[in-house]
């Protein structure tokens, strides 16, 4: 248990999966603000979110998920960012369940909002692993490798 | 722990702020901006071809000259699918498989799930584009075929 405490908050660790889930994110937000139509119709595709709420979802969540991404990388409010990112995870972990139960042949719009992969375990297990990462980081996430680190000298 | 979740809270707060912002300021700025509540229809398939009850459906096939054509992934086509269907995604590749069947002008009635029905209409779409010119899609797709008690056939069955 010393020892995962250990690799969990060492700085290097932490600055892996903080570019990690950085990348993934500024990756995944760039076609859904390129096509907002696109992402609410795959918003849709799921059946989970009330109608009047889907295009709300699809015109900010890529915008979140693009500056969760640059902050979290850039190391600004980076556990704010993490606490949003594993949020976020926890909402596609919980979607992509209900649709495999449900068997529903949908894209799952996680980068591509048209065309992108169909849903699979493989896909629960991806987002899984990254909510792990994202509450290391909540947990963990200090001023190392960040903006207010070298404001404060450390 | 908690004052860990805390600051983490508050800075959390600040960021959703942020990027409900910028998100709302550039829908209103670009051209194909969302409005805040999707209309009742913004996301019904659109096709050119014409949609078809499952029952009229079935009377078609009765008649003798029409196709189903199950517009869905090869895995679930597999699993069930309308009985005689023939599976065919809606690519290129797909649309020239089905050249064959264009001297005897039949009636094709394209399916997907009822989730998936925007698939239908794409492959319905590329269908009336090759010179088919009787081409339906299936209203409410295979769901609605089921509810009807009308032949299934696949590894489900």
């Amino acid at each position: 248990m010393k020892v995962l405490k250990q690799i969990a908050s060492n700085k290097y660790f932490l600055l892996g999966l903080r570019l990690v889930l950085g990348v993934v994110f500024i990756y995944a937000s760039i076609d859904k603000i390129d096509k907002p139509g696109g992402f609410a119709e795959a918003i849709y595709n799921y059946r989970m979110m009330p109608h009047a709420t889907i295009n709300l979802m699809a015109i900010v969540m890529p915008w979140l998920e693009l500056l969760c991404g640059i902050l979290i990388i850039i190391g600004l409010f980076v556990r704010g960012s993490a606490l949003l990112i594993g949020f976020m995870l926890l909402v596609f972990i919980v979607a992509i369940s209900f649709a495999l139960v449900r068997g529903l042949d949908i894209s799952c719009g996680c980068f591509k909002v048209e065309g992108g992969h169909t849903l699979a375990l493989g896909l629960l297990v991806r987002d899984i692993l990254m909510f792990f990462a994202s509450a290391v980081v909540v947990i963990f996430g200090g001023p190392s490798f960040s903006l207010r680190g070298r404001q404060r000298g450390t | 722990m908690k004052p860990v979740v805390s600051g983490a809270a508050k800075e959390a707060v600040l960021i959703l702020v942020l990027a409900c912002v910028v998100a709302l300021v550039v829908n209103v700025a670009r051209k194909d901006g969302l409005p805040l509540v999707a209309a009742e229809d913004a996301f019904r398939v659109k096709t050119n071809a014409e949609f078809i009850t499952p029952d009229d459906a079935w009377k078609l096939f009765e008649a003798g000259n029409a196709f189903f054509i199950d517009a869905r992934e090869p895995g679930l086509f597999g699993v069930e699918h309308i009985e005689g269907a023939l599976n065919v995604v809606p690519t290129q590749e797909g649309i020239d498989s089905l050249a064959w069947m264009a001297p005897a002008d039949p009636e094709i009635i394209a399916y997907a799930s009822k989730e998936t029905q925007r698939q239908a209409g794409v492959l319905a779409d590329k269908l009336l584009e090759a010179g088919f010119k009787r081409v339906y899609v299936l209203l409410d797709g295979i769901e609605a075929w089921e509810e009807k008690g009308l032949p299934i056939e696949g590894r489900a069955r």
